[in-house]
């Protein structure tokens, strides 16, 4: 077995090793967008009710009889 | 520039040039990162510009033919490593347009920040499909390699005219994909209608 055969494979390993790192970076970084998608979703749907809440205390407040 | 455009191109030049023409590129064009990409990393447009004038150095061709060769061996390498953008699609005039709604989307998934270069997709009533390349850098042949690619990938009947616009550095031109013989335009009507 020559040194030479032996780099090649060495070099080989490393840029195998390099593309499923790259290739695990994309899939984590999917995750991450798809994930961070989801709480923005989630944040609007919070926002909503909390809009619709503060608008519910509004009406409540207009019926209390504050003024007597 | 996303860096699968620098690992590519090294790809092409090692496989088609061998490896000593590819590491005398890289050393020759004295780049910032020595040569060493990773697709998933953004670089400055500029060492592809500088490894392009090595490889033209190296073989004695144009920068402008080299670099359209790499967008048809790019197209190539898209078709293998990326099937999935090339599903249900059957010509360049149905793919094209998609490249800015469906492959751009994906891109910006991943990279929020990539600056992608713009295609905007017109069909026009007598079947030719009018595309507007835009980029920050001046790669109009990467595109037009890359539409080349693709017409012939489909075995497209189509005639590929190109205009250069704006200063005429390469950031901006028009490509029109003629039909060239009478197909009925119906098949070709939904292909842009986005």
């Amino acid at each position: 077995m020559s040194n030479l055969d032996l780099l090649r494979r060495k070099l080989e390993r490393e840029k195998n090793a390099r593309r499923e790192a790259e290739r695990l970076l994309e899939e984590k970084s999917l995750e991450v967008y798809r994930a961070n998608q989801q709480l923005l979703e989630l944040a609007e749907h919070n926002r909503t009710i909390i809009e619709s809440a503060a608008e519910g205390i509004i009406t409540y407040d207009q019926e209390a009889p504050c003024d007597l | 520039m996303k860096g699968i455009v620098f690992t590519e191109l090294i790809g092409m030049i090692e496989a088609t040039l061998g490896d000593e023409v590819a590491d005398r590129v890289i050393c020759g064009a004295n780049t910032a990162t020595d040569g060493a990409y990773t697709s998933v990393g953004t670089y400055d447009y500029q060492e592809l510009i500088s490894l392009v004038e090595q490889l033209a150095r190296e073989t004695g061709q144009l920068e402008a033919a080299l670099v359209q060769s790499f967008g048809e061996y790019l197209f190539q390498r898209f078709l293998a490593m990326f099937p999935q953008f090339f599903d249900g699609v059957d010509s360049s005039i149905s793919f094209l347009p998609t490249i800015e709604d469906r492959v751009h989307v994906e891109v910006r998934k991943l990279y929020p920040d990539a600056e992608l270069p713009t295609f905007e997709c017109n069909l026009e009533n007598d079947g030719t499909l009018v595309l507007e390349y835009q980029s920050k850098r001046p790669f109009a042949d990467l595109a037009e390699g890359l539409i080349q690619a693709s017409i012939r990938h489909f075995q497209d009947d189509v005639s590929l005219v190109r205009h250069n616009l704006g200063d005429q550095d390469g950031t901006q031109a028009r490509f029109e994909l003629a039909p060239t013989s009478n197909q009925p335009i119906d098949s070709v009507a939904s292909a842009c209608q986005t």
